[in-house]
């Protein structure tokens, strides 16, 4: 009886090993990251399920050994994996700003955050494409993270489909002044992917400041939709999964792509902040679809 | 009650903020460092108990007046700003050097059937009812916005919420963090200072603003030099200090220091030697505790004092048989009789010293009704003045005595305000609190020393949206008070949201106006001091002339109002507008002059008005923007007991209460806004005021604001000028409020930095 029972349970032992082990050196693509995370599987579960390669997910980084290729969910699973493999990695729900910093272990990656243009061309086809926007940054040098167009001295930019003014904190004394400065011209103020800008010591100054001028917040990203802000594009779980797709079936097929932002977007709304600033918003996936291709 | 402002906080909206369960993974559950984690710990900072409520949801008529457009307009003062409100008129009390703004129709004497507030402090004097403007100490530089909610709103603010409501929202220092620098000169002697500096730490900011204006009024006649004595000088500091005390707290203190002169002129016939300015020192400190217990929840409390202390003196120069004592106390049983003694008519005299005079000789004589012991106090005074075997006392008669006289009046207003806002589901909302409030006087001359009356107010309003496209609004304030009775106000809106921003609105309501401490309960009378000799042998004397009524017994002025609105926002165009079409009755209107002249003050007057307010705002391009304005009123007044008054007297009544007002009036203007310069050019139509009075006094005028500023670095220096001209040359409301000139125009220097 009793070896009866000490050999089941060395089968299920076998079963159990084998089954977590297994993957790790089937799998094609190793999903990684640097703990267990509900989300993580179920991101892995929407890769497999729209990708034709084999796909599977571990947060063992011994486990990635078999791997043709490493699938990174996260800054801090970029970071865990320094050093430690010698497969391409795609680094995934990875701000733009860490990907510079990691970008010698990365073979591409697929930014989290929207890009400043398309957020700056919602707030254009919400407000009217002549209203003046501001962007603040932190610094001035900042400015070329977000985009290619020169910035002029006086803090205007050219060809951003419209009037834009970028003001610069650190040339005032405060972040406040700084507000201040930008507010007075500015319609809306068009959030950049800065976690330290707006972080969640300075969002509700920033929200507060900007609302009580009538001046709405678009994103940085859909966190802020929650906070207050008036709207934002945003790529979900899904389409993350969809773009990743696409981006391994390129580089399997040896053509890596670049790193670059998630194409396919929703845009959000916060209907309470519309409503409170007297705005009526179009129907959010027309003007998705109009923001993906601008094209008349 | 500023915090539920009137576009108040919005109602949550129907549709959830739509956050997915991806989201919810992909921003909560990842659990990584930044920015995921990050993200997960924002606050909700714009909650529903935050926001301000929607155009197409307010259950009012509201317009709103911005930083940007009185920046654009150039005016110099808050009643100027009000003439772009529809419906609202300015005039000018002629009493007090004292602008005034009526909503409709009213006496354009004073402003006191309208609340006014400056962050939550009421701006109407606690002993006199009126709003002097001059002593708002507010700068038009330093205002964030004003809602101006046309129609009665006690159910919202109280008693004087009666025909409307300004609130006038002060900028949050840290919005106006650095230094602002501006002077400004023009003709009329028009000149104006202010300066201000906010500065900011890591949880408080703050801001210190002097500010001061002057010109000299009206010029009395058309022609020829400035020969009305209306000028005013006013200056004062103001200092806003706040503080984030946690998390989920807040504090905002006020506090301000006044001066200021008011030079009253000297009509024909007054007994006055000097004129009787006005100089006003001023104080008040506010204090304004926020808590936002959750997105849902939040409270304040609000407590303020405020203190004006005004001296008004002249010489006067009367008969010394007026400060006989026999007269004072004879007045106040038979003030026609004193009345007819005084004006010593040769023939009454002739029958008093008679010796032998009945009260039916008397009453045949002069008409008027008098008994046996008056007659023989009358006697006793002229046996005072006049020794029938010495002829030579007769001329005692005709002596006058000087002596200085004074209308200084010492006002101070208590209030403490506790209000709770409570965010119970999507679809409902309730605002409710108290209010305990004390004015007081102190006036020798209105009150014969310390008056005062407290005020207790209950007040609860719930936004109820029952369907989706439906929204009830439902108020009332319950008031006790000890100077008059107690009072319930209710409101009753209806919001029906055609489309999104699209709304007809169903309003009716009930407000009041208190009686003021003066018109309730006045000890007025006038006591000279260092009189010249008199037969009488007094240094000091009173005036027989007083009212000294235990209570007047007035009703609260009562108005209910109907109301049907619609609210567009055509944002494809551009295009917001604004139609109210009304009907109110106002009942109990208290239409007599509060004065020392007249006796009897009744409330009696009834006053229909009914018309429309149309307001659009164009927003053509972005640069270019259209604000119009028109209102069509159509006020009819009936007078109450009119028994006893001359037929002057009832056609003064009569047209008091609609000589500032105009059936059809229109204000547009234009305002636009390049890179550096901006100009607003507006048009004002009134034809014309007093025309339902039978007074016909077209005022049309054109205004124009220039402004040019240059960004040199973190400097801002700019320049601008203001200039209006008067199409008409006929006066305001009273014959000599008007200029020599037709154009008034000043220069505007500034910096910001």
């Amino acid at each position: 009886m009793d070896a009866m029972h000490k050999s089941w349970w060395s089968v299920l032992m076998a079963l159990i090993l084998l089954a977590l082990t297994m993957p790790a050196w089937a799998a094609e693509v190793m999903v990684f990251s640097h703990r267990p995370m509900r989300s993580v599987e179920s991101f892995t579960q929407q890769l497999q399920q729209l990708s034709k390669h084999d796909i599977a997910q571990t947060t063992q980084v011994d486990a990635l050994a078999g791997a043709k290729l490493v699938v990174a969910v996260g800054a801090p699973s970029v970071a865990a994996l320094a050093g430690k493999v010698s497969q391409p990695v795609l680094a995934v729900y990875i701000t733009r700003q860490h990907y510079l910093q990691y970008q010698a272990q990365l073979r591409s990656a697929l930014f989290i955050e929207p890009p400043l243009a398309r957020q700056l061309a919602l707030a254009r086809a919400l407000l009217g494409p002549e209203q003046q926007l501001g962007v603040l940054l932190e610094a001035r040098e900042q400015w070329s993270e977000f985009s290619a167009q020169p910035l002029r001295a006086d803090g205007t930019v050219d060809s951003l489909l419209g009037p834009l003014r970028v003001v610069a904190v650190s040339d005032y004394d405060s972040l406040n002044h700084a507000l201040v400065a930008l507010l007075k011209d500015s319609h809306a103020l068009v959030g950049v992917y800065d976690p330290e800008l707006y972080s969640a010591a300075n969002i509700k100054n920033i929200l507060i400041t900007a609302y009580r001028q009538n001046v709405p917040l678009f994103g940085p990203s859909n966190a802020y939709i929650k906070a207050g802000a008036l709207a934002t594009t945003h790529s979900d779980m899904a389409q993350m999964a969809q773009r990743t797709a696409e981006m391994l079936d390129l580089a399997i097929a040896g053509n890596w792509p670049a790193a670059g932002y998630n194409p396919y977007f929703h845009v959000r709304y916060n209907e309470q902040v519309a409503r409170s600033l007297n705005m009526v918003l179009p129907d959010a996936q027309a003007l998705a679809a109009e923001l993906a291709d601008p094209s008349p | 009650m500023r915090t539920w402002p009137y576009l108040l906080l919005a109602t949550v909206a129907v549709e959830a903020i739509a956050t997915s369960l991806e989201d919810e993974l992909a921003t909560e559950s990842l659990g990584l460092e930044e920015p995921f984690a990050l993200a997960t710990e924002l606050p909700v900072v714009l909650s529903a108990s935050r926001l301000r409520q929607a155009r197409a949801d307010a259950p009012a008529s509201v317009t709103v007046i911005e930083a940007e457009q009185i920046a654009a307009w150039g005016v110099r003062t808050i009643p100027e700003l009000m003439r772009f409100v529809p419906g609202m008129f300015i005039g000018h009390g002629d009493g007090d050097n004292n602008a005034s703004v009526t909503y409709h129709a009213g006496n354009p004497n004073l402003t006191r059937r309208m609340q006014v507030l400056v962050d939550g402090r009421s701006a109407i004097r606690p002993g006199i009812a009126a709003v002097v403007w001059d002593d708002l100490a507010v700068a038009l530089e330093d205002i964030q916005r004003i809602e101006v909610i046309r129609g009665p709103n006690s159910a919202t603010y109280g008693t004087n919420a009666f025909v409307g409501v300004i609130n006038i929202i002060t900028r949050h220092p840290a919005d106006s963090i650095g230094t602002r620098l501006r002077y400004q000169a023009g003709n009329q002697a028009i000149r104006g200072g202010f300066a201000s500096h906010a500065g900011m730490g890591e949880l408080s900011s703050y801001r210190i603003t002097a500010n001061f204006n002057s010109d000299d009024g009206f010029d009395g006649r058309a022609t020829g030099e400035d020969d009305f004595r209306d000028g005013r000088r006013h200056g004062f500091v103001t200092g806003y200090y706040h503080r984030q005390l946690s998390p989920v707290s807040q504090l905002n203190l006020q506090a301000s220091l006044k001066r200021g002169a008011t030079e009253m002129h000297i009509n024909d016939g007054d007994p006055w030697q000097d004129p009787p300015d006005q100089h006003v020192n001023q104080q008040y400190v506010l204090g304004h505790l926020q808590f936002d217990h959750s997105a849902e929840h939040s409270s304040s409390l609000r407590a303020y004092w405020q203190r004006n202390d005004r001296r008004v003196d002249s010489r006067a120069c009367v008969p010394s048989i007026g400060f006989d004592p026999g007269l004072f106390t004879l007045y106040q049983q038979n003030p026609a009789w004193v009345e007819t003694v005084f004006a010593a008519d040769q023939q009454l005299l002739g029958l008093l010293l008679s010796g032998a005079a009945t009260p039916e000789q008397v009453e045949q004589l002069t008409g008027v009704t008098v008994t046996q012991p008056q007659v023989e106090q009358v006697l006793a005074v002229l046996g005072r003045a006049i020794d029938t075997s010495d002829p030579s006392t007769l001329a005692n008669l005709q002596e006058e005595s000087c002596g200085l006289v004074n209308w200084d009046i010492v006002e101070q207003r208590y209030d403490v305000e506790w209000q709770d806002t409570y965010v119970w589901s999507d679809t409902l909302r309730t605002v409710m609190g108290a209010n305990l409030r004390r004015d007081q006087a102190d006036s020798d001359t209105y009150y014969n020393g310390y008056a005062k009356n407290d005020t207790y107010r209950l007040f609860a309003s719930g936004e109820w949206r029952f369907a989706k496209r439906w929204l009830l609004n439902l108020g009332a304030t319950y008031e006790s008070e000890d100077n008059n009775d107690n009072v319930f106000s209710p409101r009753l809106a209806l919001n029906w949201q055609l489309q999104p921003q699209h709304s007809l609105r169903f309003v009716a309501s009930q407000a009041v106006r208190s009686p003021d401490l003066l018109e309730q309960e006045p000890e007025y009378s006038l006591t000279a001091r260092d009189l010249t000799d008199n037969y009488l042998g007094l240094d000091q004397g009173t005036y027989f002339m007083n009212q000294t009524p235990d209570s007047r017994q007035l009703d609260h002025e009562k108005i209910t109002s109907w109301e049907l609105g619609y609210y567009g926002n055509f944002s494809q165009y551009g295009v917001e507008v604004d139609l109210k079409l009304y009907r109110t009755f106002q009942t109990q209107l208290i239409s007599d002059p509060i004065n020392l002249q007249t006796i009897s003050v009744r409330s009696d007057t009834a006053m229909q008005v009914q018309g429309a307010d149309l307001q659009v705002n164009w927003q053509i391009s972005p640069r270019n923007q259209l604000w119009l304005a028109s209102a069509y009123v159509d006020a009819d007044v009936t007078l109450g007991d009119t028994s006893g008054l001359t037929s002057k007297d009832i056609r003064d009544l009569q047209r008091v209460e609609l000589r500032a007002s105009a059936r059809d009036s229109v204000v547009a203007s234009w305002i636009h806004t390049a890179d550096d310069w901006r100009f607003a050019v507006s048009h004002f139509w009134a034809d014309a005021y007093g025309d339902a009075a039978g007074l016909s006094q077209r005022y049309r005028r054109y205004e124009v604001n220039v402004n040019r500023h240059w960004q040199l670095g973190r400097y801002r220096p700019y320049l601008g000028v203001f200039w209006h001209h008067l199409i008409d040359d006929s006066a305001l409301v009273y014959l000599r409020q008007r200029y020599e000139v037709n154009d008034i125009y000043f220069l505007r220097l500034g910096l910001e930095f």
